[in-house]
């Protein structure tokens, strides 16, 4: 038997269809305790759980840069996605978001799936890390104030002349071609709600490197989070309700 | 402020010399010959304020010679500055540059907390054997943070302590307090984001029953304060 007739046939039900819509997050977090998977980096239990039952960072995120975090592949559980699809990878142009009304062939994107057998479950509840504030400071000077002033925002200062701020995590519905439950992990620094935090590789000459702090403050509270309210098991998992994702005909 | 002591190192105490006179603490931070990294103290603060200490509960004896005894519980406190040291195959030391500026609090424990030392390094050296690869460039520096790490943490009262080094070049020390409680405590090992976060910062979380109660960037020392106080009630 070769190894192709052990691959499993790829779920199409997980595959966007013309009446879906996009999931408003807000609303679906409200309405249900709803669950998450991410797939482990790792086929191995005892490389992706410590001795505690937490998950390890290195299972999370592949090569552990903090610039990585933000745009954080998730996917939905409770509504047609289950927990054996994490063995399938989309790769690209597979991976392209999905938009709002697209119909998808599936014959166009059979050569971007990735089979990847035996995969780990990284469980989450959306609760636990959708709309969780992250708090941080930030120095205050002249490059924060600018940036402050740029947005009309007024933090307090704390008593060593840095801005007392809340960072926050938003999961967005990111459907893509092949996957309409996919979704995505971002934080943001609670000033601007356009731009997600992402790290800088490095920074540039002449910048003052502590501008980059209150990033590294958020994203290593966001790892912490991430880390800390990951589950090895899932006790229970509401359904996604269908008016969350069909349109109204 | 005395700067630029001369001292020896053995692996389970320093000895300072100060006008000739050898000053030496038992101390739990037990320091390899190897590392390139020590520490110098400030013993003029120690010596012009020991009424700071006794009301923090530190009980420093005095003269400053031979062995001290203290409140198995406590730890003494001092403050240190980074040196980054090369030594000869013999175990003496070279210094090879020093920064004042770099100053950070280290803790002289009694000799009742290595035990407390030597399991949590144990769970360090476990991880170090199949993560090393996870240490920022300079290694030495960062092994140095984890000794340092090690030492302060060597005061929590624990049953159980697991380590992980991960890949964005953090040390997370997780103990199991009792059968309810863990604390996860994490450490950036790279220069920079210990800049950015703060030399004595530490992310900190306390989980109770599974489920964690808050995710803090706090000092180290409220950290240990914390979690003495919550183990005392």
């Amino acid at each position: 038997m070769s190894l192709s007739l052990s691959v499993p046939p790829y779920p199409k039900g997980i595959i966007p269809d013309v009446s879906f819509k996009y999931i408003d997050m807000d609303d679906l977090n409200k309405s249900a305790h709803i669950a998450i998977v991410r797939r482990s980096t790792f086929n191995d239990v005892s490389k992706t759980f410590d001795g505690f039952g937490g998950v390890r960072e290195d299972a999370l995120i592949r090569d552990g840069k903090l610039r990585n975090i933000p745009g954080l592949s998730m996917n939905l559980l409770g509504g047609k996605f289950e927990v054996s699809h994490i063995d399938f990878i989309q790769k690209a142009p597979a991976s392209a978001y999905w938009e709002e009304g697209e119909e998808i062939s599936f014959r166009q994107y059979i050569e971007c799936i990735q089979y990847k057998g035996g995969s780990i479950p990284i469980y989450f509840f959306l609760s636990d890390i959708h709309k969780i504030h992250l708090p941080y400071t930030r120095k205050a000077d002249k490059v924060t104030n600018k940036y402050l002033a740029q947005f009309e925002a007024t933090p307090p200062v704390s008593n060593n002349e840095r801005y007392e701020l809340e960072g926050f995590t938003i999961v967005s519905h990111k459907p893509n071609k092949l996957n309409y439950w996919h979704v995505e992990l971002d934080a943001f620094d609670g000033i601007n709600p356009a731009a997600p935090v992402v790290k800088p590789k490095s920074p540039k000459k002449g910048v003052d490197k502590k501008s980059t702090s209150h990033k590294t403050q958020i994203m290593l509270e966001l790892k912490e989070l991430l880390t800390t309210k990951a589950m090895k098991t899932l006790s229970d998992c509401a359904s996604v309700p269908e008016n969350t994702y069909k349109a109204l005909p | 402020m005395v700067k630029n002591k001369e001292f020896t190192q053995t692996p389970n105490s320093i000895k300072l010399k100060k006008n000739e006179e050898i000053l030496q603490w038992e101390v739990g931070i037990p320091m390899s010959a190897t590392m390139a990294t020590t520490i110098d103290i400030d013993i003029d603060t120690l010596e012009e304020n020991p009424p700071q200490y006794m009301q923090t509960g530190y009980c420093l004896a005095s003269p400053f010679e031979g062995f001290y005894s203290f409140d198995p519980n406590q730890q003494i406190e001092a403050t240190a500055v980074h040196f980054q040291v090369s030594t000869t195959p013999s175990g003496s030391i070279d210094y090879v540059s020093y920064d004042p500026t770099q100053l950070r609090s280290i803790f002289f424990s009694s000799p009742s907390i290595p035990s407390n030392f030597n399991k949590i390094q144990f769970a360090v050296s476990e991880e170090l054997k199949n993560y090393s690869h996870y240490l920022p460039n300079g290694s030495a520096m960062a092994l140095s943070r984890i000794n340092a790490l090690i030492g302060q943490l060597s005061a929590i009262p624990f049953e159980e302590v697991i380590a992980e080094l991960t890949p964005s070049q953090t040390i997370k020390i997780k103990f199991k307090l009792d059968a309810e409680k863990i604390i996860s405590v994490t450490k950036p090992l790279d220069s920079q984001q210990e800049r950015e976060l703060g030399v004595d910062m530490v992310i900190f979380t306390l989980f109770i029953d599974g489920n964690a109660q808050f995710i803090r960037t706090v000092n180290i020392k409220k950290v240990i304060n914390f979690v003495q106080k919550l183990m005392s009630e």
